[in-house]
């Protein structure tokens, strides 16, 4: 015999205790992929949704941190094929420049502008490379948490972080990116 | 305690640095709620007598009754009093049948219009198709 499902604002606070324990792991992995933080955050609202409609319908999920992430990876990936993603638009970041009618201070613009070539020189390295710096420098993670999250070892977080912020320190330099004013 | 140590120590912090300040501008901030998951649904009122629809439906054949019976009663209270006026009959319609006798159409300056033959085919409309006997249409045999 089926179980009786809890009622339902116990799976309501059950829900909303996994999006405060993971939602912000979610946006990391779709931050990653597309280095937009509004696709991420779209991503993760869907996510969980569908996290929700998932346990709405009976179905048990073991392990929900490992289901989200998952389902984020293949969201993420999939909204290359979306109809939003093929039609093109420009980021966010981008329009700032334009819908702004009053100038913004200098050491503003020149920041924006450091930040905005990161992003360009950040596309360019490997997705895992992104995923890692994203969980290590956006979520604050310890080699621990990363190498939980990413199931692998310590050992494994340590060479990728290195490898990682090695690429990304040789082509900021290339791009004569300098530091932060 | 932080395990994972930078590459060196100027380009490691410029990199951190610069790592750190740019994820603290892309996160959002404040985080947004999780998504509605539901629709709050007002609790349905069910009335604790057990006849609330028979006390419904006694009053909406009240309704009905009332309707009826306005449609029926009111148009005659308007119009039972109300003398029609000549060529107009109780309903506000005009009656060709009493309305005096039009004056018929005059033609041009009083003569009667000739009849003329249509331009360009040089004859009447009786001369159109000449008299025919039937041997003409079917020979004798």
């Amino acid at each position: 015999m089926k179980p009786k499902p809890p009622p339902a604002d116990v799976r309501r606070a059950d829900f909303e205790q996994l999006y405060e324990r993971h939602s912000r792991e979610v946006w990391a992995v779709a931050y990653a992929r597309w280095m937009n933080a509004d696709t991420a955050s779209d991503v993760m609202q869907e996510t969980f949704l569908r996290l929700w409609k998932q346990q709405e319908t009976g179905e048990t999920i073991l392990n929900a941190r490992a289901w989200l992430l998952r389902v984020a990876r293949n969201l993420a990936e999939d909204h290359a094929k979306s109809a939003f993603r093929r039609n093109g638009t420009s980021p966010p970041q981008t329009m700032n420049g334009v819908q702004a009618s009053e100038p913004l201070p200098l050491e503003r613009l020149e920041r924006d502008e450091t930040f905005a070539q990161l992003r360009e020189v950040m596309e360019q390295l490997p997705k895992a490379d992104r995923e890692i710096l994203t969980l290590r420098y956006a979520l604050d993670y310890e080699t621990g948490e990363i190498a939980e999250l990413l199931s692998i070892n310590a050992t494994a977080v340590h060479m990728r972080l290195s490898r990682a912020r090695q690429r990304l320190a040789d082509r900021l330099k290339s791009e004569g990116v300098g530091p932060l004013p | 305690m932080r395990s994972v140590e930078p590459l060196s120590q100027n380009r490691g912090d410029n990199v951190d640095g610069l790592l750190r300040a740019f994820y603290r501008t892309q996160l959002p901030n404040p985080w947004p709620m999780p998504p509605t998951t539901f629709r709050p649904t007002l609790p349905f009122r069910r009335s604790l007598r057990g006849h609330g629809s028979t006390r419904s439906r006694w009053v909406l054949a009240a309704s009905v009754a009332l309707l009826l019976a306005g449609s029926l009663l009111l148009p005659r209270r308007f119009t039972s009093n109300v003398q029609p006026e000549p060529g107009i009959d109780a309903l506000g319609t005009a009656n060709r049948n009493i309305l005096p006798d039009a004056p018929k159409m005059k033609t041009h300056e009083g003569k009667p219009v000739e009849k003329k033959p249509l331009p360009g085919l040089g004859f009447d409309e009786g001369d159109l198709l000449p008299d025919l006997d039937d041997s003409a249409v079917f020979p004798p045999k």
